[in-house]
This record gives C-alpha cells, sequence and structure tokens, in this order.
C-alpha cells in the first residue's frame, strides 16, 4: 500500500460557516474531526449540505469563514499540488466529451507530484498500476472511458485519486449511480483501502449500505450535523423520521447486528 | 507495462506533423500566379543580382507563406485550448466575440481615413482591430468574473451576445460607408492573407509571441481540465489559474491574428477535432499538432486561393470552408 510510509494526517474543521451568494441557505459545522482508518458515511437528505461540506473539506470551493486542518496545516495556506498529496476527492460527476484512454486519467492523479512536463517516470507508472490493481481495474488499463460500465468508470476515477497517494479520501455519492453488486464491490474496495490506513468520508444516499460498511454515520440536515455516532446511534426512529419525514421502518440486517431501514408500507386500497 | 507517454514516443509524435508542416513551408513558395524560375533565385542569392524572381519570391510568396502559417497555426490553437476551458465542442478563436470586437475596430479605421493612428509597428487598422478586441475581452471578463475565477457558461453565452451585438454595431457602419469604403470593410471581413515584406510580419509579434507562450505552458493543466474542474481542482490544478491564463493568453494571440488577417474561419473549430481524431487527447500532443497542422492546412488553402484565379486572388475563408468542410466530414465518417 502505497499510503502506509506517511504520518497521520487527519482532517478537522472547526467554526465552518458558508452561504450561497443567492440564499439562505447556511452551512454551520462547529467541530468535526475525520476518524483514521475507518470509512465515515456522511448522510441526510437532497439539499442537507453534505457534498457542500465535502466540496469545502476538499479545498474545491473557497472557504469563508471557519478553518479546515489537514494534520497541523491550515487548508487556506495550502497551494493546490500540496493538498492533492495528502487529500484525494472524488466529485459527483464528471464530464464525458473527452474520451481519454484509462491510463491516462489514471496517471493525470500523479499531477500533484509531477514536475512540469507531466511525463510518468518508472516509479510513477508502478504506483499507477499498484492504484489499478487497488480498484480492480487493472485489467481496463486501455480501454476508453465511454466503453465503460458505469461501476468501471467509478473505480477507475476512484484508481485516479488514489494515484495522489492520499492518507484523506473525500469522495462525493460514489455509487449513488450503480447497482446493488458494484455498490457492495466499491465498498469492499474501499473497507481494504481503509484497512490500510487511509481515512475515508463517503457522501451517500443508502443508509443501509452506510449501515454495513461504515463504523460512523454523520446525519446531517438544514446545513447542520444533527447526528454523529456508529449506525445504533443514527438509526433512531424518532431522529431519521424527523430528518428524513415519511414513516420508515427500523429493523436488523438478517446477518450480522447492524440497523437497517426501511420506507413503511401500506397498500392504497 | 506501458507507459501512457515518453519523451520519445512525444518528440516521434511531434516530429510526424512538424514535418509534413515544414514540408508544406517549402514548396509552397515556389507555388502561385507568377511562374518563378529557381534558376534566378539562386543567381540573386549568389551574385546579389535582384531580378523580378527574387523579388517576388523573397518579399511577397515567403513573407504571404509565413503568416499563413502562423495564423492558421495560432487558430487552431487557441481553438484546441478554448474547446477544452468552454467544455464546448463548438467552440473556436471567435466563440468570445474577439473577432466582432475586432471588426468593428477595423470597420471605424476604414470609415473614417482621417483616423490616421500608425504606431511602431502597427498600422492603423490593425491599432483599431485590436482595440476592439482588447474591449470585448475585458466587457465578457468583466461581466464573468467570480471570486472562485470565472464561470465558463456565463464566459460563453457573453461572448455568443457580444458577438451578435457587434454584428449590429458593424451593419450600421456599413450602412453609413460609402460604396467603395463598404468593398473595403468587406474585403477585411472576408479576411486575407497579403502582406509585403517583414515590416508588417513584425507587428503580430508582439502579441502572439506571449499568447502563444501562455498557452503552451497550459497543456497538461488542460488535459486535466477535460475531465471536470472538480477532479482537476482534486487532483491539484489550480483550475481558476489556468482559466484565466487560457483566457489571457487565448485573448491575446487571436486579437494579434486578427487584427492582421481579418476573420478566418473553420480553422480553430476543424483542426484541433482533426489531430484529436488522429492521435488522441493527450493535449501536450493536441496542442503543438494543432499549430503544426493548422498552419499547413492554412498555407495550403492559401496557396489554392491565390492561384486558382489568377491574378485575381479569391478570400482564404472561402477555401477553408469549401476544402476543409469535406475533409472534416470524411474524417469524421471515418471514426464510425
Amino acid at each position: 500500500m502505497a499510503t502506509n510510509n506517511k504520518p497521520p494526517q487527519t482532517l478537522s474543521i472547526s467554526g465552518l460557516r458558508y452561504q450561497y451568494p443567492d440564499s439562505k441557505w447556511n452551512l454551520a459545522v462547529d467541530d468535526f474531526s475525520l476518524s483514521e482508518g475507518e470509512i465515515t458515511a456522511i448522510i441526510g437528505p437532497n439539499g442537507s449540505g453534505k457534498s457542500t461540506l465535502l466540496r469545502l473539506a476538499a479545498g474545491v470551493q473557497p472557504l469563508s469563514t471557519g478553518t479546515i486542518h489537514i494534520g497541523q496545516n491550515d487548508l487556506k495556506k495550502m497551494d493546490r499540488r500540496s493538498i492533492a498529496r495528502v487529500l484525494g476527492y472524488l466529485p459527483q460527476s464528471t464530464p464525458y466529451e473527452f474520451d481519454h484512454r484509462v491510463i491516462n486519467v489514471v496517471s493525470m492523479g500523479r499531477y500533484a507530484h509531477l514536475s512540469l512536463s507531466g511525463f510518468l517516470c518508472e516509479e510513477d507508472m508502478n504506483i499507477v498500476k499498484q492504484c489499478l490493481e487497488q480498484t480492480d481495474a487493472l485489467s481496463l488499463m486501455n480501454r476508453r472511458l465511454s466503453h465503460l460500465s458505469g461501476g468501471e468508470r467509478q473505480r477507475v476515477l476512484l484508481a485516479s485519486v488514489l494515484a495522489q497517494e492520499p492518507a484523506i479520501l473525500l469522495l462525493d455519492e460514489p455509487t449513488s449511480a450503480l447497482d446493488l453488486h458494484h455498490q457492495v464491490n466499491f465498498f469492499d474496495i474501499l473497507t481494504r483501502l481503509v484497512k490500510g490506513g487511509l481515512s475515508v468520508a463517503v457522501v451517500m444516499h443508502d443508509l443501509n449500505l452506510a449501515s454495513l460498511y461504515c463504523e460512523r454515520i454523520v446525519l446531517m440536515n438544514h446545513g447542520r450535523i444533527v447526528c454523529d455516532g456508529t449506525p445504533d446511534d443514527v438509526f433512531q426512529y424518532d431522529l431519521l423520521q424527523d430528518v428524513y419525514g415519511g414513516d420508515i421502518v427500523l429493523s436488523k440486517h438478517p446477518q450480522v447486528n447492524r440497523p437497517v431501514v426501511f420506507p413503511r408500507f401500506e397498500r392504497e386500497n | 507495462m506501458k507507459r501512457p507517454i515518453t519523451p520519445r514516443t512525444y518528440l516521434i509524435c511531434i516530429l510526424l506533423y512538424g514535418a509534413p508542416f515544414l514540408a508544406v513551408l517549402c514548396i509552397t513558395p515556389f507555388i502561385g500566379g507568377e511562374t518563378i524560375h529557381l534558376s534566378e533565385i539562386i543567381h540573386a542569392l549568389k551574385e546579389g543580382g535582384w531580378n523580378a524572381s527574387a523579388e517576388i519570391f523573397f518579399f511577397q510568396r515567403i513573407p504571404r507563406v509565413i503568416l499563413a502559417a502562423l495564423v492558421g497555426g495560432t487558430l487552431a490553437v487557441v481553438g484546441a485550448s478554448f474547446q477544452v476551458i468552454l467544455h464546448n465542442p463548438l467552440a473556436e478563436p471567435y466563440t468570445l466575440g474577439i473577432t466582432g470586437g475586432a471588426s468593428i475596430g477595423a470597420a471605424v479605421a476604414i470609415l473614417f481615413p482621417w483616423l490616421m493612428a500608425s504606431w511602431w509597428v502597427f498600422n492603423t487598422v490593425q491599432i483599431f482591430a485590436l482595440a476592439g478586441s482588447f474591449c470585448v475581452l475585458w466587457i465578457i471578463y468583466f461581466i464573468s468574473r467570480r471570486p472562485e475565477g470565472v464561470t465558463i457558461f456565463t464566459l460563453l453565452l457573453a461572448g455568443v451576445t457580444v458577438s451578435i451585438m457587434s454584428a449590429g454595431a458593424i451593419m450600421f457602419l456599413r450602412y453609413l460607408a460609402s460604396p467603395y469604403l463598404l468593398l473595403q470593410m468587406d474585403r477585411w471581413m472576408m479576411g486575407g492573407l497579403d502582406v509585403i515584406g517583414y515590416r508588417e510580419l513584425a507587428a503580430l509579434f508582439p502579441l502572439l509571441l506571449p499568447g502563444l507562450g501562455i498557452l503552451f505552458s497550459c497543456m497538461v493543466e488542460l488535459n486535466h481540465l477535460t475531465m471536470g474542474e472538480e477532479l482537476a481542482s482534486g487532483h491539484g490544478v489550480d483550475v481558476a489559474g489556468v482559466q484565466k491564463r487560457v483566457f489571457i493568453g487565448g485573448g491575446l494571440a487571436t486579437a494579434a491574428v486578427v487584427s492582421m488577417s481579418g476573420p478566418i474561419g473553420f480553422v480553430g473549430l476543424i483542426v484541433p477535432h482533426t489531430v484529436r481524431q488522429l492521435s488522441g487527447y493527450d493535449h501536450r500532443i493536441v496542442l503543438p499538432a494543432s499549430f503544426f497542422l493548422g498552419g499547413a492546412f492554412l498555407v495550403a488553402c492559401d496557396t489554392v486561393a491565390r492561384t486558382i484565379f489568377s491574378p485575381t486572388e479569391l478570400p482564404v475563408g472561402i477555401i477553408t470552408a469549401l476544402v476543409g468542410g469535406p475533409l472534416f466530414i470524411r474524417i469524421l465518417l471515418n471514426k464510425n
């Protein structure tokens, strides 16, 4: 694992306030830090501020009030390249117009480590290959992006972010467009990665998947963190009911002791 | 394990585009309406005896070929870069309305001949065209500027709007013009590469060189931007900075070229796409290859334009569209 030799770096946020110029909606996170070597799920209804929080934390969107630290370093004072060397960010969507080969896309992840010319040396190439292996995408190396399925595409993009050799991964709905099998497959890969020492935060909509794969779940609503804890802490009837609206049923996964949730079903006749 | 691109394969690829470019540059000065004799040119060089062939060759053909190569190459490079940062395959150097501004400037200079403003290497029409271009660049930059960079969508719409407004303004200027001036204006709007001697050519460089330099310094980052601003930013690219550099570099280069040769369409649109079809989407290759292919293409078209109805000349824009269009469609069909 390429990240083993790095000192542990955590992401911590304090006193964060953010408001889009054209609305009253605002995001306020007073104190939040990412746990090391774990997958943290960030869940909440649409418009609860999950993606905005992630973009601010990744430094992709400029921060107005508050501080974000990566290890000892203030994110505001770091340039993009040095951020990219410790923090990987996978956005919700990427455009398709340019039909690159997989190997070229993953190589792009090395940008922050390269000289100006952007040519990869042997060592960079080994890292790229390793990242493709980690995401089960090595066989896709010479394919074109437009010839990949949704699941393959997400694995390739993850590999390109891993090629940055980050200590922290922030993923924005990486599995929302995938079928059940590929979602599980993607989270299996993430589970392997966190065992190697990575800290991962995933914005997601599938609560049951979050419960199964994540030790820690952060529930957001109206730009605030309303609950932050284990799946059992978050999967409370009143809490979920209140945040998501609509009636729900809580249950246990048949195999493992993790809570799951379903919408209440009543036939209308 | 194959690396995506090594300095060696890169160099070979550039040479494959560069060699035909140089070949076209060497051959085309010998082609034209007036027959020129190689023996006379050699004679002139050796013995210093000046003659008609040498005069045409050195002071008409060669500067013109150089101008066509620079204009074609620049338009293609700017087109390739704008297509990436604007996320629009239809983008070309003129998308941002620079030509509109330049045309207004040129039209004003032609309409009011008493506006003598030549300075240094620039003549009056050029100076007004440059001023028009910079006004447009400033306006659309001002409109689409945001704290986190420029908004691409606004930039695109502002550019198109400014183009349409310019068209209106030019129609008004045409309405004012006498038939004789009208003809002059029309000739400018059609674009042309007639240049005599090297002094005019020199007027290209003060803006063109920095412009192209800036664009070529963004090649690696352009690759990242093809995958979207957010992923690029996550990979460590200073997205706002790159957008700004491409905007300024492309603006300078286009203004330089348009003020000199008027609007010559199509090169900036089809050449980059052709290069991408031929050799992929790595912009470290696309940019220089576009320069070579665009240059060679415009030199070839201009050779046809000045030869086919000799002794009169066709505006080169007619040839680029009529020859380039079908060629481009052929390439698109090949892909499928």
